[in-house]
């Protein structure tokens, strides 16, 4: 170790200023807590301030751990990062139970949840006190260490005649009280220590890395390199991992494992820090990460660092100082400051917590439980909160003197192991009275003693045997020679490490005697009012005058200001706004209730003054201050048989209402499920947590694919601000958004969607997110385009309707004039002939023009289809005939009947053979007309073998107006189609190797049930 | 698999990582970028412990 490198006084000067600064960092987080909470500050003050689990045990004793048996203390860390997955569970359920019970302190939560004893509350301070007090001299003692490190034992002038751990103590002390020990309250916010602590908290972490960097890149090459200088040594290679037989292998790490999962929790510190001052639930989610993040980062440098001081030569039975040792190697007088000032924040924040912590654990299960039960007359208000305070700075004074007076020189990981193993006794009977309702106090108490004295058995008395006070052969042959009592290999379990061997036997014999005890001895029913007044039970005046009200029963002024006298003003306004609520039940006459709410007094009073005086203190001192006057007593006789009565009908008539619940229930979420709506429930951030199969469907993606993703995942195309603030507006403002998107699936695929939002409000009104309805506008869009496109189509042929009815007229004037003027003038009848032609060519066109436009009337009836298409080919015979075109019919040789209008059937068969014939070649050409019977109808296939239809002519071929020919309106193919379709028929064309054949199916019974004419 | 199952199983995935005799397989001597396999492969499942841990709290119902 080399030798200090500062003179004494100026590193008390260092750590006087270090204080001052401290108690203005509090003394500024007292006054403006309320500030940082409204800028949501509080958050990360819960989770810097639950840094209080790293204290100098781990800012010096891990490393000096790591530097003798290796990683196995990481596992201290990680246990309680792998339970942290269960945070949002368990410490929420321990949140509530205390939030609801005003509890302060784990012996509270243990009087209150077993209720009955006061000695369990009593007994597990004692033993929280015993198992503690070591640990807080842990902490001044490596503040003494470090100090004479930095500063040498006689630093020389003033500070040579002052033992450093003093005024550490007392200015702690002094913090202590002024910021934990101003209110007997201890629900409040502790606005001041928690912001000191959670400042301590960054700063111990900051100057780790720091340290951590310095070594590893300051004296070495990069934790690389001081890892393969390590491992060239055989003997430091071990520590590398757990499985060397020499090291503690994995009993050890499974030991810390459990001992740390459970006093990440219990230990008085971490339980007002995570459990008490909670001020918020919503906490415990960032904790359950951040807090695991912050122990990984604390840990990040404690190999490399206890690697390096091996390296450079130091002692491994000094690796408690290897941080401090080696800057001051380097001769590096700044890093060697900050890093005593960082164990120093890392040794006071543990001492100011716990000393809060448990100062008040003691005051309220010991100090004022006694006082009360002696009856000197401390009754008060100040006499109890100045009792809280003697506590906390007798815990701080007996850590003191412990660390004064220890003078079995133990490593500092060593005496907080057996400070973790005794607090992770209040395990099986915190949890399992939390989880368990069997549980019961008879099975805590057992549990309890059994684990302590397994602890004291197999940690204790080891632990003696090493500082010389017992005979170590108790070790190595077991008590009175018997083998299998040794402590350290209990019953000869094998277990090999000593701390792997307390673990298991504490706990298990814990968990055992709590089991047991809970179901074996059966909880005591406390017979208070036959025991007689107890003798802390507070003085009330007889009151005179009142009928059948008993000597000692007091009024509500009296109660109020009994109650007042105890938890003083910070409770005057609560007490009274209960009593005030009686009171005016009271005067409104309303007997029955008032005597409820009477009765209902002790409990909301009890859980009042739990928050001030303790669990105990609490019960004793209503105990007998709230007995029941006789009238009162008839009333609430009569009351309970009225309500007796009304619960019976009640019951029935809740049973028949939580069926009808639980059905609609059931109805609603089938129905939700089965629509094809996608149905979505966001939270406020617009994350999704439930969907509908629907909106599987519609997305194309899993449940689990959706659950947990985001608004912006469903959505294409649309600026992520204004997805923002559509969530915004679903959320927060009217909670109504309704517009059309784009969606988008889990394919990559995309279609147009309506999206519908309403508002999910949590139980206060408060927004807890919005659910949208989502439809697909596929189908609808494209029906919306045709329907565009029909009216478009209706509109040009009513024109074209108007223009050939007009036209019609004078074209049978010009005929009937042609007409004439042939019979007079015998030289212009080629002329006269010519135009004669034009204008029946016009005809046509205005007559299919009409044709098209002109509404029609089926007249069905049933026809042989084979006859029609015969009949219809027989009328074109002339025309192939001209052409040199076969035309062939193939027809089954049973009659096809089928219900149609013949006529227009047959205008379908002469368009589309006469299409056939003009298609078919000149000379060689053949059109095969085939008849074939289909389910429910007819299939009549024309086939040519034309020249054929390219793809663009056979999509547009039913459009109204094209045609391919040099001679035609472009009306032939439109008029077959909507005369087959107004027979529910459907017409097709196929073209390709050579054949072009035209599909007409027609079903043989059309609108059954429609009538005959259509 | 629900928000609670799933969390249990996480839970005894990273309890069966940081047990006997998992870890064992990876208390080996090799290194990995000069760090030594076990101390890496502890720090590097701790992070994805941090990562899971961050995305149970988001996705933490009330």
């Amino acid at each position: 170790m080399p030798g200090p490198l500062f003179e004494g006084s100026l590193v008390l000067a260092v750590v006087t200023g270090y204080l001052l600064l401290l108690f203005g960092i509090g003394y500024l987080g007292e006054r403006k807590y309320d500030a940082l909470r409204g800028r949501g500050l509080d958050r990360y003050i819960y989770v810097f301030s639950a840094g209080v689990y790293c204290t100098s045990w781990t800012f010096y004793g891990c490393i000096g751990n790591a530097a003798q048996t290796g990683p196995s203390f990481l596992a201290l860390f990680i246990g309680p990062s792998v339970f942290a997955l269960s945070w949002w569970t368990v410490l929420r359920k321990m949140i509530r139970f205390c939030r609801t019970h005003n509890v302060t302190s784990v012996p509270d939560l243990l009087s209150v949840r077993y209720g009955g004893t006061p000695w369990l509350g009593a007994l597990a301070t004692l033993f929280l006190v015993i198992g503690s007090v070591p640990y807080i001299s842990l902490q001044l003692r490596a503040v003494a260490v470090s100090y004479d490190a930095i500063a040498g034992s006689a630093g020389g002038g003033l500070a040579a005649a002052v033992d450093p751990m003093l005024p550490v103590a007392l200015f702690l002390a002094a913090f202590a009280l002024f910021f934990g020990g101003r209110y007997l309250d201890f629900t409040r916010p502790q606005g001041g220590v928690l912001t000191a602590v959670a400042t301590e908290s960054v700063i111990k972490l900051v100057i780790l890395l720091a340290a951590g960097m310095f070594v590893s890149y300051g004296m070495f090459g990069g934790i690389g390199d001081i890892y393969s200088r390590a491992l060239a040594h055989p003997e430091w290679r071990k520590l590398t991992g757990l499985s060397d037989a020499a090291g503690n292998g994995y009993a050890r790490w499974t030991a810390y494992f459990a001992i740390a999962v459970i006093d990440v929790f219990l230990l008085p510190r971490q339980f007002h820090v995570f459990v008490v001052q909670n001020g918020d639930e919503s906490h415990i989610k960032t904790a359950m990460w951040m807090f695991p993040l912050y122990l990984l980062l604390i840990n990040l440098f404690i190999l490399p660092i206890a690697f390096g001081g091996l390296l450079l030569g130091l002692s491994a039975a000094s690796g408690d100082k290897f941080i401090l040792a080696i800057p001051m190697l380097a001769g590096n007088r700044g890093m060697s400051l900050l890093v005593f000032l960082g164990g120093f924040s890392a040794a006071t924040a543990m001492i100011v917590v716990s000393s809060v912590a448990l100062g008040k654990m003691v005051a309220n299960n010991l100090v004022i439980p006694a006082i009360l039960w002696a009856r000197k007359g401390f009754h008060a208000y100040g006499y109890l909160l100045a009792a809280t305070r003697a506590s906390m700075l007798a815990v701080i004074l007996l850590g003191y003197l412990y660390a004064r007076e220890m003078s079995y020189n133990a490593a500092l990981m060593e005496i907080g192991v057996i400070s973790f193993v005794a607090v992770a006794q209040f395990g099986p009977s915190v949890f399992g009275g939390l989880y368990w309702k069997g549980g019961t106090a008879g099975g805590a108490v057992l549990g309890i003693c059994a684990g302590f004295a397994a602890w004291f058995y197999t940690m204790i008395l080891p632990a003696a045997v090493k500082a010389g006070f017992l005979d170590p052969a108790i070790l190595a042959d077991g008590p009175f020679g018997v083998a299998l009592l040794r402590p350290t290999d209990f019953l000869g379990a094998g277990i090999g490490d000593p701390v792997g061997n307390a673990v298991f036997w504490s706990l298990f014999l814990n968990l055992i005697g709590f089991v047991a005890g809970s179901l074996l001895v059966a909880p005591r029913i406390v017979k208070a009012r036959e025991e007689g007044p107890r003798s802390d039970a507070p003085w009330v005046a007889p009151r005179t005058g009142t009928p059948e009200g008993g000597g000692h029963y007091p009024s509500l002024e009296d109660i109020e200001a009994v109650v007042t006298r105890y938890a003083g003003r910070e409770k005057e306004k609560e007490v009274g706004e209960v009593v005030r609520e009686i009171r005016e039940i009271k005067s409104r006459g309303e007997t029955r209730e008032a005597v409820i709410r009477q009765m209902e007094l002790p409990v909301r009073l009890e859980r009042i003054l739990t928050g001030s005086i303790g669990a105990i203190a609490a019960r004793n001192v209503l105990r007998d201050m709230l007995p029941i006057a006789l009238a009162d007593a008839r009333t609430l006789v009569a009351s309970f048989r009225e309500m007796e009565k009304d619960l019976a009908t009640t019951r029935e008539t809740v049973s028949h209402k939580e069926e009808e619940i639980l059905a609609r229930e059931r109805l609603l979420a089938s129905v939700v499920h089965s629509i094809d709506d996608g149905i979505v429930a966001f939270d406020a951030k617009g994350r999704i947590t439930a969907v509908n199969e629907g909106s599987c469907r519609l997305f194309r993606r899993s449940e689990s694919a959706m659950i947990g993703g985001d608004f912006h995942l469903l959505i294409r195309d649309t600026p992520y601000r204004e997805k923002q603030r559509i969530v915004a507006r679903a959320t927060y403002r009217n909670g109504r958004w309704r517009g059309e998107v784009e969606i988008l699936r889990g394919d990559g695929s995309h279609a147009p969607g309506l999206v519908s939002t309403a508002r999910i409000t949590d139980k206060a009104g408060g927004a807890a997110g919005f659910v949208a309805s989502f439809k697909d506008l596929t189908e609808l869009k494209a029906m919306q385009n045709k329907m565009v496109q029909s009216e478009k189509l209706a509109s040009l042929g009513q024109m074209a309707a108007g223009v050939a009815h007009e036209i019609r007229t004078p074209l049978g004037s010009i005929k009937m004039s042609t007409r004439l003027l042939g019979d007079r003038d015998a030289d212009a009848v080629e002329v006269i002939g010519t135009i004669r032609e034009a204008v029946s060519s016009m005809e046509v066109i205005v007559n299919e023009l009409l044709e098209y436009t002109r509404e029609i009337a089926l007249h069905l009836d049933e026809y042989d289809l084979a006859k029609i298409t015969r009949s219809a080919v027989f009328g074109l015979e002339e025309e192939a005939l001209r052409k040199g075109v076969l035309v062939s019919v193939t027809a089954p040789p049973v009659p096809c009947t089928a219900l149609v209008d013949g006529i227009r059937v047959k205008q379908v068969l002469t368009n589309v053979v006469k299409n056939a014939i003009e298609a078919a070649p000149e000379g060689s050409g053949t059109v095969h007309v085939t008849l074939t019977e289909r389910e429910g109808g007819v299939r009549i296939a024309v086939e040519d073998n034309g020249p054929g239809m390219s793809g663009e002519e056979l999509e547009k071929v039913f459009q109204p107006f094209y045609t391919s020919k040099a001679q035609g309106v472009g009306l032939g193919m439109p008029i077959v189609k909507r005369l087959v379709e107004l027979h529910d028929g459907e017409v097709r064309i196929v073209s390709g190797g050579g054949v072009t054949t035209v599909c007409v199916d027609l079903p043989r019974y059309p609108f059954a049930g429609a009538g005959g004419v259509r | 698999m629900g928000g609670d199952a799933s969390l249990k199983a996480w839970i005894l995935f990273f309890l069966a990582v940081f047990s006997w005799p998992f870890l064992g397989v990876l208390d080996i001597p090799l290194t990995i970028l000069g760090v030594p396999t076990f101390h890496a492969a502890v720090f590097l499942l701790w992070a994805l412990l941090v990562y899971a841990l961050h995305t149970a709290g988001r996705r933490a119902r009330e």
